[in-house]
């Protein structure tokens, strides 16, 4: 089992860690997107009985935005056998940086159902947009 | 030299104490479904076509080069079969992942768990390291 153990805190303060689960992005108000952080992924849940996860400190600023994803998202797969992927995901996050979470989830979720062309999604997701708004 | 096939892997000596099990199909969602692990129908076949076959010291390299579909149940499998493994002191080594899976097992820290080479022939020459085995011929050098 994998998972992502977040905590927001006072004054923008997210932290964050990862057990074999995509990090989460981290899109400032400009629309720059921190690199993946793949070195403080933790192993999987129940993996080895002495694993020690680390926390990733992010301090927001208004305007930034986290988008928190299940794997179901970016390993959809298309006929072609394309799938969604992080890179796609990341700039579609780029691209409706100026629509409220809602809208932008929903325009996520679009733009992965256009990605598809005409495919079922294979497995369940979960999507999870936070902004900070002062 | 074959050993044994099914209809979902090939399993193959490639010299005194490596096998390789080349996996036949893109997709084997179907088969790595059941109430556990165990009981799907891959690792059944697993389990009676090769785990039956191995000794102490030996190596095993599984070929993922056809293998488009790489579900959670796939990893599942792989932590089954190295528990097994681990249990007979055999050496597992994985190969022939496409760049979509290895950039999944990136996330899943797999490379902490698994030796992952790109091909086979690099698994083969990990595993003489390994074993310090002769090389036999016929040793396919593309994943």
């Amino acid at each position: 089992m994998t998972g992502v153990y977040a905590r927001l805190g006072d004054d923008g303060c997210f932290d964050w860690a990862s057990a074999g689960h995509h990090p989460p992005i981290w899109m400032h108000a400009d629309g720059k997107i921190e690199p993946m952080e793949r070195s403080s992924i933790g192993l999987p849940l129940a993996t080895m009985p002495d694993e020690k996860y680390a926390s990733v400190h992010w301090k927001l600023k208004v305007g930034d935005r986290i988008l928190l994803f299940t794997d179901g998202l970016v390993e959809a797969r298309n006929r072609a056998g394309d799938v969604f992927g992080r890179d796609r995901l990341e700039g579609t996050v780029r691209d409706h940086r100026n629509d409220s979470p809602a809208t932008f989830v929903d325009n996520l979720l679009s733009q992965a159902g256009d990605h598809l062309a005409g495919t079922e999604f294979e497995d369940d997701f979960t999507i999870l947009a936070i902004e900070r708004v002062d | 030299m074959l050993t044994a096939t099914g209809p979902y892997f090939m399993c193959m000596p490639l010299g005194d104490g490596i096998r390789t099990v080349r996996f036949l199909h893109p997709d084997l969602r179907r088969q790595l479904d059941g109430a556990s692990i165990k009981e799907c129908t891959l690792y059944r076949e697993f389990a009676d076509q090769v785990l039956g076959e191995l000794t102490s010291g030996d190596t095993v390299i599984l070929n993922f080069g056809l293998v488009e579909r790489f579900p959670t149940a796939f990893y599942q499998f792989l932590m089954k079969v190295r528990e097994e493994l681990r249990s007979r002191s055999v050496h597992l080594l994985l190969c022939g992942f496409s760049s979509d899976i290895l950039e999944g097992l990136g996330v899943l820290q797999a490379e902490r768990i698994f030796e992952i080479t790109h091909t086979e022939e690099q698994a083969w020459y990990k595993a003489q390291v390994h074993d310090a085995v002769p090389r036999p011929s016929g040793v396919p050098t593309k994943a």
